[in-house]
């Protein structure tokens, strides 16, 4: 143990002493150059390598005609002429052979268990028999994994050492005296050479290699060779430890499956960004916005990797502004909470319909929208609490204000009371989020978003909103104002809602949406809203012509095709026309970071990092996969990637997702159009189509729709598709199937659960129909075992 | 050959219609299925296409609980501003929708098999011996079939204890059809299975009062400890009345038209004598329950006797009394084979239809199949209902070597934050340290089922932890809980002999067809 301990402190200080005075990967890389242009230049001069921290003193033997001659030795404790210092020549020898062979051994101690449980020897997880990580003591309470507690087995340990280094050490001063002290009979045995660094003798050459001197002395040479080797193994795998956290094997896998990017520097450039986090600024991260995304990097940065971090967020409120927000964001308080609340609210106009088929009394009780809200609020209060608990419980710090980047390392709060308050810090997190935002036509001030839809409570009972927009947000107000009693209408300017999802589904949520009393207006174009005088708003639209004949001559489509006009009376009109990044007006451009040129979105690499070195940004404001849990993924990369010392991807394949229209949608992977664009070979369309067993008796006329793409020549299941109740709950297990790489095989080897509509998906048994891949991947992705994320 | 049919099968349920279809349809064999007539309480006379699964088992089932759970709806709504209604239920009204639905299904499934080219017999099937079965009709006409093999899928049926005046009570047969209790009476169910909560949510749900009366301390033998406690916690919150250690001695009408069911319980504070018997020395006290019906659900036993099959030298379990089979369904008599619950391997309508499809791969296929009965999902439609997959806890312990992590979730569903129901979704996940895979998933909550369903074939991809994790959750809903498990709860130690869960081979034991 000595002798490791003494090696670790020599592979730890260069390493520190390079991070000290270096901050980038870039950088690093650089240092590293100059580094090595050094070493050339003082070997070509014939000086020492490390001349500062060299004693001056060398010994005999080391005539300068090597650069090792020069020992490493700042204190200056070895004295060869015996004129200071305590150590001598002979026990600079015979503590280096000491020293190989505890290098040997341990080395050996390294590799031994890591190797065994990687090829499944001894049942341990790989992870758990990393040297670094055996023998620590587990915490009190858990599972004894020895025959005693580990505090026994280290006493025990501690007492037999001491007696074998003491009489070690006996024979180092008096050399042969371990043969006159008998203590267990067997010393005459190890009465040796005289020798204290070969004790036994024959005794250690017992298949008799070293029959003459002259091979005995090769063999002591060779074990001097190798045990310097071995020193240089363990240093080797301290740095490995201290820089990838891996043991030895491990690391060798991970270089042989990507040399290029699992090598010394790669691993180098981390350590460094790690290490900044010990400079002198004041917070390793401040982070932008509480919402899904920002609290999740921050929560893990502070409690799980001991960052340092300020979160700063606007004031709490249910209608986004400037001057407004809250923790938890969107998620929590314009979007995916009430959203689905509502949903649930809306829903029981479904239940009350449907039980008559099932023998209930008819009954058509009333909503009072004005109480559903308010408890709604209450509830949005109260998660809003939460995600301020969690934060401070992970030691955060949480600042409320609206925060400017003034310059990379700085960000600016100016709190509603006009106070400001500037934070230094090494790294700046923008997760901002983004906001809902109305098309440029007249009168669109009259219109409301989604923020003010999910408070929306002056609609008299049984009044008329009108939606305009074709993406997630609108059918889903379409079905929960519809569900409320509300007469809907949805103008969508396309053919189909849903853009970007399946096509036979886009269909289904049209269909399913008209059933439910949901006026649907298909290519139809808002031109103007205007104030009616019943204090409503009239918003005028154009149609194609009912027979209107398209002139398809030069230009691509409808500027020749003939318009009607039309108009809808109604009391709100909801533009859910999308959204956008909120980037404006918070320093971004000052402090040189890009944004997109269309969508203002932070433009930022695989790592969520923007081209300023300093600035990271992840969730909405990026624009990338706008969903909670996919902002959590980035998150959570993040944290490990700025302070885990782990640099983490994101994987943005097979994400499963849902449309909470009514019935719900769900789905993950390939659409059937996708599949064609990306894949080559056969790809077989499973469908399913089914009345709902509920439904058999309800009467209600709508159909669960299934549709599974299977990759023909890999057999790989590419996407789960489906419209109907419970479509959410279902995907998800889905998800985690097409994450494992699931075969149809697998799908049909799995047994159903009946009676349920997701045992559909294991019993799809012959193809509707089979299409050609048309494009160039010849096999769908392959996950990796364990993906983007860690444990925490 | 001279014999006539290729397959002649008894038993038109689940697995003797897949089995039979298959054979005929993808296989060209030439099959014959018997069943008996038609009609929503089985006997020995009285059966029909579709089987338990259709006529008297899942599907009636499941339409029961969906008209049972509108009253939790009807609670819910309240909460969400809805104006307070309680609306009553015709449960005349709903059986005969109910009765018509299952007849179209028993329809269905004869338009199933005509389609796939089988014959379909109307008649007590008989085995007279290996190669021959007699079908007597109901109208006492008798034909005599020559087959090459005979598969019996003659399935099960709800038995009753032997305790004084069981002939007073119903079982799940009746239970599915019972129309003359009146509206708010009490309804008293002995019986601690699936079968038995199941119809406890239901009844409940439909406005009954509810006695559940179980023998063991909890409800769902054999499912994972903690979700049973749940699941009797939600039966009480419900309204039933949950009766436990209590034993049932005798059924006796009452002054009131209606049933009286005696019980012994242990005494309040009664000591118990662990001499040497292991517990007969229990002070025990008695009580009773009036009721207007007495649901025995107690237990199914294989439908074996009077068929033939000693005759014919079948060998049958000798406690069961279910048909033996070795790994391919196969009797010990070379031209007899048997799936689905008369030999009481897994008794679950998907199970059966696996075992159906693997013999006709086995028989007709060329391609001798054994189903796999590891990692089935299954679930209980208990009110919130039960999904699960995989190993219990106790199971893993019992099973594996090594560490086992137990993740566990208990949450406030969303809607229950609004609607003020008191009640948890609890999930828990088993992983094998060493190996770092899933082995178990266990629910209960909303969706229960359709949830574990997925999570099912991610087991039968061999799936790890990390690639649950790997999964991003769809938001809001409560599957979602089963990528976001972060930390173990606790960590357990594996005492068996296994190293490593069982490897699923890619393309498990179902062929495409």
């Amino acid at each position: 143990m000595q002798a490791v301990t003494s090696f670790s402190g020599v592979a730890v200080r260069p390493a520190q002493t390079c991070s000290r005075t270096t901050r980038r990967s870039s950088v690093v890389v650089r240092a590293e150059g100059n580094e090595l242009a050094k070493v050339d230049r003082v070997a070509k001069s014939g000086g020492p390598l490390y001349r500062n921290f060299t004693s001056g003193q060398a010994l005999s033997y080391l005539d300068g005609s090597l650069p090792g001659d020069f020992g490493f030795d700042p204190l200056g404790l070895s004295d060869p002429q015996g004129a200071g210092g305590f150590i001598t020549p002979e026990w600079l020898a015979y503590s280096e052979v000491i020293h190989c062979r505890w290098a040997m051994l341990g080395i050996a101690g390294f590799l031994a268990p890591e190797v065994l449980a990687s090829v499944g020897v001894i049942p341990a997880s790989p992870e758990a028999a990393v040297w670094f990580r055996s023998g620590v003591i587990p915490p009190a309470g858990q599972s004894q994994q020895y025959w005693t507690d580990p505090y026994s087995l280290f006493w025990i340990e501690a007492i037999l050492m001491n007696f074998a280094e003491l009489k070690r050490w006996q024979d180092f001063k008096n050399p042969g005296s371990q043969q006159k002290q008998y203590f267990l009979g067997l010393e005459a045995v190890f009465g040796g050479s005289g020798n204290p660094a070969y004790p036994g003798g024959q005794w250690f050459n017992m298949l008799n290699w070293g029959k003459t001197p002259e091979e005995m002395k090769k063999l002591q040479t060779n074990e001097l060779r190798n045990g310097r080797l071995a020193m240089i193994a363990v240093l080797g795998c301290f740095a490995q430890a201290v820089m990838t956290k891996e043991g030895p094997y491990a690391n060798l896998i991970s270089h042989l499956s990507d040399p290029m990017s699992n090598n010394i520097l790669g691993n180098l450039a981390t350590i460094m960004k790690h290490s900044a986090a010990a400079m002198s600024e004041e917070y390793d991260l401040v982070t932008i916005g509480a919402g899904s995304g920002g609290v999740r990097a921050s929560r893990l940065a502070a409690g799980q990797y001991g960052a340092k971090v300020a979160i700063i967020e606007l004031p709490f409120g249910l209608v986004s502004s400037d001057e407004v927000g809250g923790a938890g964001g969107t998620c929590v308080i314009r979007g995916c909470v009430p959203k689905k609340l509502m949903v649930y609210a809306s829903e029981f106009s479904e239940a009350f319909d449907d039980a008559e088929g099932f023998g209930w009394s008819k009954v058509k009780p009333s909503v009072d929208i004005k109480k559903f809200l308010a408890r709604k609020a209450k509830e949005i209060e109260r998660l809003n609490g939460v995600y301020g608990q969690i934060l401070d419980k992970a030691g955060v710090e949480c600042i409320e204000g609206r925060g400017i980047v003034l310059d990379p390392h700085t960000v600016e709060v100016r709190a509603s009371d006009g106070s400001v308050r500037q934070l230094k810090t090494k790294n700046i997190l923008i997760a901002t989020g983004g906001r809902a935002v109305k098309p440029p036509i007249d009168g669109a001030e009259l219109a409301i978003t989604s923020d003010e839809a999910l408070v929306l409570d002056d609609v008299p009972e049984g009044g008329t909103i009108a939606i305009v927009g074709a993406g997630y947000i609108a059918v889903e107000f379409a079905g929960i104002f519809s569900g409320l009693g509300y007469k809907v209408h949805l103008v969508i300017r396309g053919e189909q809602p849903l853009r970007g999802f399946d096509e036979e589904l886009r269909q289904l949520v049209g269909t399913n949406l008209g059933k439910r009393g949901v006026d649907v207006h298909l290519k139809t174009s808002p031109i103007k809203l205007e104030k009616n005088a019943d204090g409503g708003i009239d918003l005028h639209y154009e149609v194609p012509k009912k027979g209107g004949a398209k002139k398809e001559k030069n230009g691509e489509k409808e500027e020749e095709e003939e318009k009607e006009k039309g108009m809808i009376s109604c009391h709100k009109v909801l533009f859910a026309t999308g959204r956008k990044p909120n980037t404006r007006g918070i320093g971004l451009e000052d402090a040189g970071v890009e944004l997109d040129e269309k969508s203002k979105a932070v433009k930022v690499d695989e790592y969520s990092h923007t081209n300023v070195p300093s600035i990271w940004s992840i969730g909405d404001c990026t624009d990338r996969l706008n969903l909670t849990p996919v902002a959590l993924m980035e998150g959570r990369a993040l944290a490990a990637t700025l302070f885990g010392g782990k640099p983490m991807v994101p994987d943005y394949e097979n994400v499963p997702s849902a449309v909470f229209c009514q019935p719900p949608l769900g789905t993950v992977g390939l659409t059937e159009a996708e599949a064609v664009e990306k894949l080559s070979g056969d790809i077989d369309v499973y469908v399913s189509k089914f009345k709902p067993m509920k439904n058999t008796l309800s009467g209600r006329d709508e159909r669960t729709f299934m549709k599974m793409l299977v990759h023909v020549p890999t057999d790989r299941v590419i996407g789960c598709h489906m419209v109907g109740p419970e479509a959410a709950e279902i995907v998800q297990g889905l998800g985690i199937a097409l994450k494992c790489n699931a075969t149809k095989a697998q799908f049909d080897s799995c047994v159903g659960v009946h009676p349920s509509a997701a045992e559909e998906w294991v019993t799809m048994t012959s193809a509707a129909r089979r299409i050609k891949g048309e494009g160039k991947q010849l096999e769908p992705t392959l996950h990796k075992s364990g993906g983007n994320k860690a444990h925490d | 050959m001279s014999e006539e049919y290729d397959l002649v099968t008894i038993g038109a349920g689940s697995g003797g219609v897949r089995a039979s279809r298959l054979s005929a349809g993808q296989y060209g064999a030439k099959v014959a299925v018997i069943e008996l007539p038609f009609g929503l309480v089985s006997s020995d006379e009285v059966g029909g296409a579709g089987g338990t699964c259709v006529i008297r088992g899942c599907v009636p089932k499941k339409l029961m609980v969906y008209a049972s759970e509108f009253s939790e709806a009807f609670d819910d709504a309240e909460g969400f501003g809805w104006s307070k209604v309680k609306p009553s239920v015709d449960i005349k009204k709903f059986l005969a929708r109910k009765a018509k639905e299952i007849e179209r299904l028993n329809g269905v499934y004869g338009q199933i098999l005509d389609k796939a080219g089988v014959e379909c017999i109307e008649g007590r099937g008989i085995v007279l011996d290996p190669h021959t079965v007699e079908v007597r009709a109901s109208d006492g006409s008798v034909r005599q079939l020559k087959t090459k093999n005979i598969l019996i899928a003659t399935g099960g049926r709800a038995v009753k204890p032997p305790i004084d005046g069981a002939e007073l009570a119903i079982t799940s047969d009746e239970a599915l059809v019972l129309d003359d209790v009146p509206e708010g009476g009490t309804i008293a169910i002995v019986g601690a299975g699936y079968i038995a909560v199941e119809f406890a949510g239901i009844f409940s749900g439909l406005g009954y009062k509810v006695h559940l009366v179980i023998r063991g301390e909890q409800p769902l033998r054999g499912f994972d400890e903690e979700l049973r406690q749940l699941v009797g916690t939600n039966l009480g919150k419900r309204g039933v009345d949950v009766h436990l250690k209590t034993s049932p001695t005798k059924l006796e009408k009452n002054a009131d038209g209606g049933i009286d069911l005696h019980y012994e319980v242990p005494k309040k504070g009664g000591g118990k004598k662990e001499k040497n018997g292991e517990k007969e020395e229990e002070e025990k006290e008695k009580g009773m329950i009036s009721c207007h019906k007495v649901l025995f659900a107690t237990g199914r036993k294989p439908n074996t006797r009077g068929i033939g099959l000693e005759d014919a030298g079948v060998q049958l379990d000798e406690k069961s009394k279910a048909v033996k089979v070795d790994e391919y369904s196969h009797t010990n008599v070379p031209s007899i084979w048997s799936i689905g619950d008369c030999t009481d391997r897994l008794n679950l309508t998907p199970v059966a239809l696996m075992e159906g499809r693997a013999l006709a791969a086995t028989l007709f296929g060329g391609k001798p199949t054994a189903p796999d009965y590891e990692n089935v999902p299954s679930a209980v439609f208990c009110q919130p209902p039960l999904g699960t997959v995989g190993l219990t806890e106790a199971e893993a312990v019992e099973k594996l070597a090594g560490d086992i992590d137990v993740y566990v979730s208990k949450f406030k569903p969303m809607k229950n934050t609004l609607s003020g129901r008191d009640e948890r979704t609890f999930m828990k996940m088993l992983v094998h340290v060493p190996t770092d895979r899933v082995i178990g998933c266990h629910m209960v909550g909303p969706e229960a089922a359709e949830i574990v369903q997925g999570l099912g074939i991610a087991l039968k991809c061999n799936a790890t932890k990390a690639q649950f994790d790997s999964c991003v959750g769809v938001h809001p809903s409560a599957a979602e809980e089963w990528v976001t498990m972060t930390s173990a709860t606790r960590r357990i130690k594996g005492e068996g002999k296994q190293l490593e869960p069982t490897t699923h081979k890619c393309g498990g034991n179902k062929a495409h067809d």
